[in-house]
């Protein structure tokens, strides 16, 4: 809250001040879990004020189904990409999403799904499985350019600082699944000596999938 | 009386045993039964509660596996994520319904209400938090209290497949599941909210706000206090931290109480009757032992009483009491031997073994009624003194004992008695009054042959007095006891070995007795009963009365003249004749001082008795008489008896001799009848010789007479004493005497003993004849 509202304050006349020597440059970003960790899977997005959506690559995103799980269980698209959802399991699958940005659902099927499923909108799409319930995976649908940090928890986009916003999202943070936490670049905490940034991201393990099996004391797998 | 009979003791202890040890054992038992209850309602209870508790853990898997189903329904979760709040609620009700769910909740991650299956439901802040506080233990249930109905309440996400929102399912606890509970545990069960009111409970209570205080106070009564009606125990359920939960395990405990007291009341019952049955067997055995005791006591009586023939039963009674019975028959013979002992010591004489003399008047007493005549023998061994003096005490006492054996074998029909000394009494039976002389005569041949004492053969003579049965006294045994007495003394009085009484004897001993009480009184009273006459003395040389005699007088208002022979000898034998003397010298003396007075010198002569001699103040009240009315000792003489005077009392003449020495004349009274020695004679300070009248009366007419009044006259006047003649009848004898030379004559020729008054007349009269 407390930075949010700073944000609210401060970006105005950041803008103001900086307009004229605003310039886009590389820069990294150290995203951090609340335990000082580097955070990897973390997905950072840079929010343009005036962005342009960029032409949305036709070729579906594979989340593949194996052993009951998705793989990749994260994937970041951009707006307007499809996802295809292969079966390659030899049981069904029922796969499904409640999220804002897509909610959908694929019928218990096996192997290739009749079409691939559009994403048009930006914001983070959880997908589950109906008769799996520990299959979970994570969609990205990015606005702008973003990246996954890597196993340092780091990752290197071009931005303008003085202009720019950054987002951070992790598939394991506490606050909602879908929401975005927005960054103030201006914020001189967040700086780091060597002109990149960095940011600390608040997670919790994702709590063992409870299902029957857990109620009865035995393994559903 | 406050003493306890020993059967009430045996009883009250044996009872107060049992009592003690029914009260001990029935409080044992009580208190151990009562232990054991606790302790069973304390298991039940834990019972109860762990029953309770597992439950609740199956119910929470139950609703958490339901509810989990539940929220993992595809449809659930898609209407849950389409928005639509009417959708939701419909939701909720329809899946709730599904598994039975009493509440259903849906809130979002931040835990605000979404949707619920209670319409109108509002939660406020508290409430809020505490659904909030529920998501920390999902799967676990948790209590709650929702528009004021308990709810068993279960948090679960809702995932799709993340966690998009939370439903809250829940289960109402009403009576339906505390009755269930109540049937599952044996107790009843409540449940209770912070302010301890009830939400739900499977008690009979309707009063919620007071249910859990009725729990905890509710009575039952039971005798004098008040039993809890009810255990309870109190669990906390898990619950929001803010609004906690309690149940009350109650179990009931009238069905223990009653299984109790009807345990208590066999208890109270057999403990009665075991202590009926003490009193009866205790009674009876206090009888068993009290029985004999009391005839133990009867006995005892009788041997006060002195009843010792009564033979005490041999029962078949314990070995102690037969004992005890043959030690006190023992006892009763020992002590009757020993009464028999002393008695006889007590009735017999001990050196004799005769009765003694309170035993034998006893013995004449019971014997006399009888119509028997009776012969009463006392006898006294005449020189006992001597005996004793001469051959000792102990033959004495053996000559006693003999005697009494010697008694003891006249006749088995006699008894014989030792009074004092050597005084035997013997009373024997005869026929008729007339054989008594030769009963006596039988009796005293009986005791003449001698005692043989070892080598002495005593030959002892007795004095005896003797009466006869009833002839001499009838029925009254202190009476012929007494007349038996006066014998006796008669007997060595009057020198007779057999004497019997006398009739009248006694009653003229007890007329000496009256008359001498009387003369006392009449010396106490001096009222002129007793009074002196005087006769006159002739002195033949002068031919002029010069002497008078003095003679004592009493003329008693009852009685009448009263000899003097009589009162005096019976005042000798008394001890009252130094009284008499005292009266009569201080009457004479006064006398002689009145007659002076009216110029009339004369001496007076005085008799007096041999115990005035011995008397110790004899001498001192005559000089003080003389010295009181002034009267020369020179005319005063005291005549003696010649018999009194040689009883060779050393005192006596001593008196005597101060007598004469204090100027007082002594003169031999009755001369020449008594057995007086001349040489005694000469020892004796005596001045005068009175001629007994018994030579003097007829003098004239006997020549012998005349030989012995010459000779004595002049034995008299050669031994330096003068000589009265007394008794002079006549002329001639008057002239004899002047012509023997004798000193003084007296007598009725001169004249009789006269009054005072008549003897001056007749002085007066005499000596104007005379010149």
């Amino acid at each position: 809250m407390f930075r949010l509202l700073r944000l609210k304050i401060i970006t105005p006349l950041l803008t103001l001040f900086f307009t004229s020597l605003s310039f886009s440059a590389p820069t990294t970003i150290q995203v951090n879990d609340n335990n000082g960790q580097p955070l990897k899977m973390a997905v950072v997005e840079v929010i343009k004020q005036n962005s342009v959506t960029a032409k949305p690559d036709p070729t579906p995103v594979i989340m593949d189904q194996v052993n009951k799980r998705f793989l990749p269980d994260l994937i970041l698209i951009t707006q307007g990409q499809s996802v295809s959802f292969p079966n390659s399991d030899n049981i069904r699958h029922h796969v499904y999403s409640f999220s804002e940005a897509k909610p959908f659902e694929l019928k218990l099927y096996a192997g290739k799904p009749k079409s691939s499923i559009e994403f048009d909108q930006n914001g983070v799409v959880i997908v589950g499985c109906n008769i799996h319930d520990s299959m979970i995976g994570s969609i990205y649908i990015a606005k702008n350019s973003a990246m996954i940090t890597d196993t340092d928890g780091t990752v290197t986009l071009d931005f303008d600082p003085a202009v720019d916003q950054v987002s951070v999202w992790h598939p394991h943070q506490v606050i909602n699944p879908e929401e975005r936490e927005i960054f103030d670049l201006s914020d001189p905490s967040s700086a780091d000596s060597d002109g990149g940034y960095s940011f600390t991201i608040t997670t919790a393990a994702p709590p063992p999938r409870d299902t029957f099996g857990d109620s009865f004391g035995y393994d559903a797998n | 009386m406050t003493q306890t009979s020993l059967r009430q003791r045996i009883v009250v202890l044996c009872t107060s045993l049992v009592l003690i040890t029914s009260v001990i054992i029935q409080a044992a038992s009580w208190w151990s039964t009562s232990r054991f209850n606790e302790n069973q309602i304390e298991a039940s209870i834990s019972n109860a509660q762990h029953v309770f508790q597992q439950y609740l853990q199956e119910k929470e898997k139950l609703l958490a596996t339901a509810a989990r189903v539940l929220t993992a329904d595809f449809g659930f979760k898609q209407a849950v994520t389409s928005k639509d709040a009417e959708t939701i609620t419909s939701v909720l009700l329809n899946h709730g319904q599904r598994i039975d769910a009493d509440l259903m909740l849906l809130t979002d991650l931040q835990g605000e209400l979404i949707s619920s299956s209670l319409p109108d439901l509002s939660l406020n802040n508290e409430q809020q938090t505490s659904l909030k506080e529920l998501l920390n233990g999902q799967g676990e249930t948790h209590f709650m209290i929702l528009k004021n109905t308990l709810y068993q309440l279960l948090a679960l996400p809702v995932k799709a497949p993340r966690t998009i929102a939370y439903t809250y399912v829940g289960f109402e606890i009403d009576t339906t599941v505390t009755n269930e509970l109540k049937q599952l545990t044996g107790l009843d069960v409540s449940f209770f909210n912070t302010d301890d009111m009830a939400l739900a409970s499977s008690t009979s209570f309707t009063q919620a706000t007071s249910l859990q205080s009725d729990l905890m106070s509710a009575t039952l009564p039971w005798f004098f206090w008040d039993r809890p009606a009810f255990d309870s125990r109190q669990l906390t359920l898990a619950a929001t931290s803010n609004s906690p939960i309690t149940v009350f395990l109650t179990a009931d405990l009238s069905p223990t109480y009653k299984e109790y007291d009807a345990l208590i009341a066999t208890i109270t019952i057999i403990a009665s009757l075991i202590m009926l049955a003490a009193i009866l067997v205790s009674g009876l055995f206090a009888k068993n032992l009290t029985q004999p005791l009391l005839l133990l006591v009867d006995v005892a009586k009788e041997y006060a009483k002195g009843q010792y023939g009564r033979v005490l039963p041999d029962k078949s009674m314990s070995q102690e009491m037969n004992t005890l019975f043959d030690a006190v028959s023992d006892m009763g013979k020992e002590i009757n031997t020993r009464e028999q002992h002393i008695l006889h010591q007590a009735q017999h004489d001990t050196l004799t073994e005769l009765y003694n003399r309170h035993t034998f008047r006893q013995l004449i007493e019971e014997e006399l009624h009888q119509s028997q005549n009776y012969l009463l023998i006392a006898i006294n061994i005449r020189g006992f003194s001597n005996l004793n003096d001469a051959l000792g005490i102990q033959v004495g006492d053996a000559c006693l004992k003999a005697l009494a054996k010697r008694l003891g074998s006249f006749d088995v029909c006699s008894k014989h008695a030792r009074l004092d000394g050597d005084v035997f009494l013997s009373l024997i039976p005869i026929v008729a009054p007339e054989d008594s002389a030769d009963s006596v005569q039988k009796f005293f041949e009986h005791l003449a042959k001698p005692l043989q004492l070892k080598s002495l053969a005593l030959n002892l003579k007795f004095w005896s007095g003797i009466t006869v049965y009833p002839r001499d006294c009838n029925n009254d045994a202190q009476a012929i006891f007494r007349r038996t007495m006066i014998a006796l003394d008669a007997s060595e009085k009057e020198n007779q070995p057999i004497r019997y009484y006398q009739d009248g004897e006694e009653e003229a001993r007890l007329e000496r007795l009256n008359i001498v009480e009387t003369l006392k009184e009449a010396l106490t009273v001096d009222d002129g009963q007793l009074y002196m006459n005087y006769q006159p003395k002739l002195n033949l040389k002068t031919g002029k009365i010069d002497k008078v005699e003095s003679l004592i007088r009493w003329q008693h208002p009852e009685l009448g003249f009263v000899s003097p022979e009589v009162f005096i000898s019976y005042a000798e034998q008394t001890g009252i004749i130094f009284e008499l003397t005292t009266w009569v010298v201080n009457t004479v003396l006064k006398q002689l001082a009145d007659w002076q007075q009216q110029g009339v010198v004369i001496e007076a002569a005085i008799n007096i008795s041999a115990q005035d001699l011995s008397h110790p103040d004899f001498h001192m009240n005559l000089m003080q008489a003389s010295a009181k009315h002034n009267i020369s000792p020179e005319h005063i003489t005291l005549e003696v008896t010649e018999r009194d005077l040689m009883q060779d009392e050393e005192q006596a003449v001593a008196l005597l001799v101060d007598l004469k020495k204090s100027g007082y004349t002594i003169s031999v009274d009755d001369y020449g009848i008594g057995q007086s020695s001349l040489a005694k004679l000469k020892q004796l300070p005596v001045d005068e010789l009175k001629i007994d009248k018994s030579f003097i009366m007829e003098l004239s007419g006997s020549e012998t007479d005349q030989i012995i009044v010459s000779s004595t006259i002049t034995l008299g006047h050669r031994l330096g004493l003068s000589v009265v003649a007394e008794g002079l009848e006549n002329d001639e004898s008057l002239e004899l005497l002047k012509s023997m030379s004798c000193d003084h004559i007296q007598g009725y020729f001169i004249a009789r003993p006269m009054a005072q008054d008549a003897f001056i007349d007749w002085l007066r009269d005499y000596e104007k004849k005379g010149s």
